[in-house]
This record gives structure tokens, C-alpha cells and sequence, in this order.
């Protein structure tokens, strides 16, 4: 298809070559990682569930009172900020190096923007008295968007640190690798929101 | 192994749609919670799917990474909406 | 002993040699978490009659401290997975996947910091997310690590005795020179 445009380094190509000829975006260790780190959620998800069904009308009283269009608002500004990213990523591949730098500080900014209305929402449950232990809905709640929140911050960081790297004008492969890396580990933030939103928000 | 840009934008409005989909028919419909719930956490794995497809490039992945996304996504979906049902 | 075989490991791939030394303290002081833990829950055993509220606290004590220090785990296996991932050999002595996995395993000690917020539930130190996977979880890992470090020496001697097989081959070549010349 596109392999004469591809701009991870021979050996990482030739690593991550699948059966049919494809090839895995970043490391293929990486996704080790990813599969960890999905795995933890699926659990968080099982758990969660599970301690409902005992107890589905305290759970239920304290989802109504979390205000889902924060969390309509954040869902559409993290599945934006996916959509930059998958482009930065198909920009760099493509040697677009200005465009790709624009994309990336796009998506820096639309996750801090998911992170900046994350915190007024829990400030808004704070003050209304809610903590992690006053319901088991709110522990829930909190751990479970506060892990995937420093999940958040962590690939906003690695996004920033090879946006800054390639705006001075380093360019090397494993930079290229890193940010597929990044890339992946963004859309594995945004693929487990799409789950926590409707089981926290909307599910009755 | 380029996705087109069409179809990363054709995926953004797909998401998007599916999402106000959801919040109508969770918040704004009169409909019951044994069909609401369902309907929002199947919606979830569908934009489950999408991402996977058209902004991870699953179409990449070695068999083994294909096959736990795909239990991931259906096992997810399965167990939040048991347990929500039984309850 | 098992950290100190792994830095004699490490320190083969890594060219300086901080990265080797921070996962020796690790391990140490890893080690002596575990002791000062057994030491508190010694101590509860050992007079079972006294009152329950002190083997209570005992009891506590012995799991934060446990949990909390559980931190310097991360002090070896981020230090082992930046070495394993940086191995310049074709076939690296240690899988990349292993080494992101140690990676994982001690960002989730992380998690650990939260602990002591709750006594019941699946945060809390028997729950599911800091106890299970905490524990479980690295253990299998470092059984791994264990085994692929079995293969890893082997290897090292091998490269040793090719390399000093090699040096001495060199040596006669240069001296049948000068002989000749």
C-alpha cells in the first residue's frame, strides 16, 4: 500500500512486519503495555459492575447526580483529539513536518482542555459534598476517571516532549517511534472513555 | 499502511453521531433502563470498534492483538450490561 | 542475591552504569520492605492473648508500610525495562514486551499510593487493585525475568569465550608478524 512512505526505521519495520504484510504502528513491546493497561480497565469495568448489582440504588441516586454534559463535552473533545492525533501521525508518515507539528499541539491542547473540565467537574462534586468515600458510586467515580485522567496526562506529556523535539528540529527514528507509541496509547485513553462515559453517566 | 483522511474525518463524524445518539436516547427518551442501558453500552463498543479500526489501524495488528481487542470490546460490553440487567 | 545477579547482567548491556546501580538499590531496599513488614506481623503473632485492638494495629502497620514502600519496587523494574529496551543486539537477552510489562507493573504500584483512603472495597489493601495485581502480577514477572536471566548468562559466557577466543587468535597473528617481519 503506503510502505515506500513509511517513516519508522528499517529495523522497527522489519520488526513489527505481521503475517499478512502489514505494519503495527510503534513498538510491537509497546502494545504490551496497551493490553496491560486495557486489561486493568476491563477489570475496574467488572468491578464496578459487579458491586452495583448489589447495590444498584445507591449507585443509581449517585450517577444522578454527576452532570453529563461535562461528560458529553469532554467525550467529544477526546474523540476530536483522536482524530488530530491519527492525522498528525498520517502527516509524519508523510514527511509533513509543519502540518504534523500543528496537529500535535491541537491534540496537546484539546487533552488538556478533557483534563481542565475534568477538574471543575470534580470541584463541582467536592463542593457538593461528594469524596471517594462518601458512596461507593463516588469511589467508582473518582478512581476510575481519576486513573484514566493520569493516563490522560501521561500521553499528553509524551505528545508535548515530541511535538517540542521535532518544533527544534530533531529528527530521528526512534522520535517517530515514540510518537506511534504516543499515538496508540492516546487512542487506548480515548477507546476506554468511550466505555467509562456511558457506564458512569448514562447507564441506569 | 496510510489511513486516508477521509476516513479518519468519516470516523470523527461517526463517533460523533453515535455519542449524541446515546445521550438522546438516554437522557431524553422516555425509554426504559433495561433498553436504554443496553442500547448505550452497545453504542460504546461500536466507537469501541471505530477507534480500533480506523485510528489504531487494527487491519496491522498480529492475530493474537486482533483477537484480545475483539474478546476486550464484547467481554466489556457483556459484563456491564449482565450485571446491569441482574441487578 | 536475585538483584544482584540481575545487575551483574544489566550492567553487561549498559554502557554507563547508573541505570544498573538504582536497580541494585532497588532490589535491596525491596528486600527489606518485605522484612520490616514481617517484623510487624511477627510481632502481632506472638502474643496472640494481648488485646486485639494492638494486633490490630500491628496488623495495619505491617500492610501500610507494605504497600506504601512498595514504591522502591519501581527503583529495579523501570530501571531493568530502560536497560532491556536499550540492548543493541540483534536478539536482545531480554524480550521488549518483557521489559514494557515491568514497566507497567511498577507505574500500577502507583495505584498503591491510594491504599491507605480505604479499609474495604477493591482499593484497599486486600482488594482487587492493591493486593491481586500488585502482587500476583509481578511475581510471574519476576519469575520470567528469572528465566530468561538463566539464558541470559549462559549467553554472556558464550560471548565472553568467543571474545577471548578471538583476542588470543589476534595476539598469535600479530606475533607470527613481528617473527616473520
Amino acid at each position: 500500500m503506503d510502505r515506500v512512505h513509511q517513516l519508522t526505521d528499517t529495523t522497527t519495520s522489519a520488526d513489527n512486519q505481521d503475517s499478512q504484510g502489514g505494519s503495527l504502528p510503534g513498538d510491537v513491546g509497546f502494545w504490551t503495555f496497551i493490553v496491560a493497561d486495557a486489561s486493568l480497565f476491563a477489570l475496574l469495568f467488572f468491578q464496578f459492575s459487579l458491586d452495583r448489582s448489589s447495590r444498584p440504588a445507591v449507585f443509581d441516586e449517585g450517577r444522578r447526580d454527576l452532570m453529563v454534559f461535562f461528560g458529553t463535552a469532554n467525550t467529544l473533545v477526546l474523540v476530536t483529539s483522536s482524530w488530530l492525533m491519527a492525522a498528525a501521525v498520517r502527516a509524519m508518515r508523510r514527511h509533513s513536518v509543519r502540518t504534523g507539528l500543528r496537529l500535535i499541539a491541537g491534540t496537546a491542547a484539546l487533552g488538556l482542555v478533557f483534563m481542565a473540565v475534568k477538574i471543575c467537574e470534580y470541584g463541582l462534586a467536592l463542593r457538593s459534598g461528594h469524596t471517594v468515600s462518601t458512596s461507593p458510586f463516588f469511589m467508582y467515580y473518582f478512581m476510575i476517571t481519576g486513573i484514566h485522567l493520569i493516563h490522560l496526562l501521561i500521553a499528553v506529556v509524551v505528545v508535548v516532549v515530541v511535538g517540542l523535539r521535532l518544533r527544534a528540529g530533531i529528527r530521528s527514528p526512534l522520535d517517530s517511534t515514540v510518537l506511534e507509541c504516543g499515538a496508540a496509547y492516546w487512542h487506548l485513553v480515548d477507546l476506554l472513555w468511550m466505555f467509562i462515559f456511558p457506564m458512569l453517566y448514562l447507564a441506569r | 499502511m496510510l489511513q486516508t483522511s477521509q476516513a479518519l474525518r468519516r470516523a470523527w463524524v461517526g463517533l460523533v453521531a453515535i455519542t449524541v445518539l446515546s445521550l438522546a436516547v438516554a437522557e431524553l427518551s422516555g425509554i426504559s433502563a433495561g433498553v436504554e442501558t443496553p442500547f448505550v453500552i452497545v453504542a460504546a463498543a461500536v466507537k469501541g470498534r471505530i477507534i480500533l479500526v480506523r485510528y489504531m489501524v487494527e487491519r496491522s495488528f498480529p492475530l493474537w492483538l486482533r483477537c484480545y481487542f475483539s474478546v476486550w470490546l464484547v467481554g466489556c460490553a457483556t459484563v456491564i450490561i449482565g450485571f446491569h440487567l441482574i441487578s | 542475591m536475585w538483584a544482584v545477579g540481575l545487575f551483574r547482567i544489566m550492567v553487561r548491556i549498559e554502557r554507563g552504569r547508573i541505570l544498573s546501580y538504582i536497580l541494585l538499590i532497588g532490589g535491596v531496599l525491596t528486600a527489606a520492605d518485605l522484612m520490616f513488614s514481617c517484623f510487624f506481623w511477627l510481632t502481632a503473632a506472638f502474643r496472640p492473648e494481648q488485646d486485639p485492638s494492638l494486633i490490630q494495629l500491628l496488623y495495619d502497620s505491617g500492610w501500610l508500610w507494605l504497600d506504601l514502600a512498595f514504591g522502591v519496587a519501581m527503583l529495579y523494574m523501570i530501571p531493568f525495562g530502560i536497560i532491556a529496551l536499550r540492548d543493541t543486539r540483534t536478539e536482545p537477552l531480554f524480550p521488549k514486551w518483557l521489559a514494557w510489562l515491568g514497566i507497567w507493573v511498577a507505574m500500577e504500584f502507583l495505584a498503591e499510593l491510594i491504599m491507605p483512603y480505604f479499609r474495604s472495597g477493591p482499593f484497599s489493601w486486600s482488594g482487587l487493585i492493591n493486593f491481586w495485581i500488585p502482587f500476583v502480577v509481578p511475581a510471574a514477572w519476576q519469575v520470567t525475568v528469572s528465566w530468561f536471566m538463566l539464558k541470559a548468562s549462559r549467553r554472556l559466557n558464550e560471548e565472553y569465550e568467543s571474545e577471548l577466543a578471538r583476542a588470543e587468535q589476534s595476539e598469535l597473528a600479530r606475533a607470527g608478524q613481528t617473527a616473520a617481519g
